[in-house]
């Protein structure tokens, strides 16, 4: 690109003259070897010049608003006072959601140009963003209490992220550490992370975040994280615009903010579904419902085993409801085994909530085995009924009453004729 | 492996499910008559679910894409 621009200003050897010829044939100009009209020219130099795009620095002298909603404007530099007319086109203007007054320092992106009806050079700024704290500092609470007056930040506004999420939308810059950061901190519950490359700072940022925002809004999610790590309110000023807040409370799908920042929360982390200041706390935010899945599951499964034990375990006529023994045994041993497999599987966090689990399941069919009537009738013992009910006490008999003996293979009928 | 989505959508059914089971079973464990045959039936149900839910809350791989940028320059030179 550079090397372009030397060899349309420079004469000298013939390589340059092809170069030279190729541009000219590139921006589609007669190469034929006769006088360029000032058109030509003009055109020839705004060609170069719109491949030289660059940020510029500078303090707002003096700007204008005409009707068209185009705003100009002249940036002076503070050192030598060296001055540049500057326009930027109304609706790159509006996504810059700021009010240029003289004596704003602004960084512009863009490229210079010569306008054909008056050969003036002018830069056009496609973006623009204030620099210094105090400004944005003042901007930031004007924004603030406009928002809050709109009830922007109600927390009864705010949608409440959804359990078990899976399909998250990942706004941040592809080569910052966020993402790497969030990934390494998802559990691994088949989350399907999309990721849309958005510059996070300096005048595109704001455009950038946008488009992102417009892309996913078109996809399938479950929720959208936007994020980017610590720095200044320079830095992160991207992040107070108010378009990217109406855009991010019109998002479809609840919206989590993953901004780090010193002190001022940025408006969109307050404005966001929910926020978290790191990226690993944005993951945990995800990872929520799942855990707790993992939790209550332990938590029912030892609940349903323990209480059904005890229904059966302490009914007055046990020997009818071995079955029901038999059966919970069963089940009890497959759910051992489960929660064995099961426990090495879910996070750290819970892994002593399911071996706890597991260990009492595995005291419930312990009490199950050794409660079961037919076991212990195998091992000698016997069970005294007497009308269908089992007796307990020798109470429950006088002498001359008859009861019936279950022993293990069959019932023995007998009469009482001592009691003890 | 693939995420499993239909899985995930009843993980919370299931859960809720499973909490009314233990709700009812508390209930049964104070009444004076439990009922044995449905307490077994429900226990079995619970079994089901229990299995169901910890297939899902296995590890389950992720997955990454990264959509195409689309980003495009609005600036209309023919504004002026």
């Amino acid at each position: 690109m550079r090397k372009k621009q030397q060899s349309l200003f420079s004469s000298g050897p013939p390589e340059n003259k092809i170069e030279k010829e190729k541009i000219i044939y590139e921006v589609g100009i007669d190469v034929a070897p006769k006088p360029l009209s000032v058109s030509e020219f003009i055109a020839l130099i705004n060609g170069a010049l719109r491949e030289l795009e660059v940020q510029i620095t500078g303090e707002i002298t003096k700007a204008s608003f005409p009707p068209s909603g185009h705003v100009y404007f002249s940036l002076k530099d503070e050192k030598d006072e060296s001055v540049i007319d500057c326009v930027i086109w109304r609706s790159q203007y509006e996504v810059a959601s700021v009010k240029l007054e003289a004596g704003m320092r602004i960084v512009a992106l863009g490229h210079a140009d010569v306008y054909p009806p008056t050969g003036r050079l002018a830069f056009k700024a496609r973006a623009i963003e204030l620099t210094g704290e105090g400004v944005l500092k003042k901007r930031y609470e004007e924004l603030k209490r406009k928002l809050a007056a709109e009830g922007v930040f109600d927390e009864a506004r705010k949608r409440r992220i959804p359990d078990y999420p899976q399909r998250v939308g990942v706004i941040t810059s592809r080569n910052g550490a966020v993402i790497h950061d969030i990934l390494n901190n998802l559990g691994q519950f088949g989350y399907k992370v999309i990721l849309a490359d958005a510059r996070v700072e300096g005048p595109e940022a704001v455009a950038s975040l946008r488009m992102a925002m417009k892309q996913l809004s078109a996809m399938k999610l479950d929720v959208l994280i936007i994020a980017r790590g610590g720095g200044s309110m320079e830095a992160l000023q991207a992040f107070d615009n108010e378009l990217l807040i109406h855009d991010l409370l019109d998002f479809p799908v609840p919206v989590i903010a993953g901004i780090g920042h010193h002190q001022d929360v940025p408006l969109a982390a307050l404005a966001a579904d929910a926020h978290a200041s790191t990226p690993t706390a944005v993951a945990n935010l995800l990872n929520r419902s799942w855990q707790e899945a993992s939790f209550r599951l332990a938590h029912e499964s030892e609940k349903i085993f323990s209480v059904y034990r005890n229904i059966v375990a302490g009914a007055e006529s046990a020997f009818d409801l071995a079955p029901y023994l038999q059966s919970l045994e069963r089940m009890s041993k497959g759910m051992r085994l489960a929660m064995s497999d099961w426990a090495t599987a879910i996070p750290k966090f819970f892994n002593q909530i399911a071996f706890n689990a597991k260990a009492k399941i595995d005291i419930a069919e312990r009490v199950i085995t050794a409660n079961d009537p037919a076991r212990n009738l195998r091992l000698g013992y016997s069970i005294a009924r007497r009308n269908g009910k089992i007796l307990k006490s020798v109470k429950g008999v006088a002498v001359g009453d008859d009861f019936d003996l279950q022993l293990k293979d069959g019932i023995i009928q007998g009469r009482v004729n001592k009691k003890q | 492996m693939k995420p499993k989505k239909e899985n995930a959508a009843n993980l919370g059914e299931n859960l809720k499910k499973l909490a009314k089971i233990a709700e009812w079973l508390e209930a049964q464990e104070q009444s004076d008559e439990p009922d044995f045959d449905e307490g077994l039936a429900k226990v079995r149900e619970a079994v089901g679910l229990i299995k169901q839910s910890r297939a899902r809350l296995t590890e389950v791989e992720n997955e990454f894409e990264e959509i195409r940028k689309e980003l495009k320059d609005d600036t209309k030179d023919n504004e002026e």
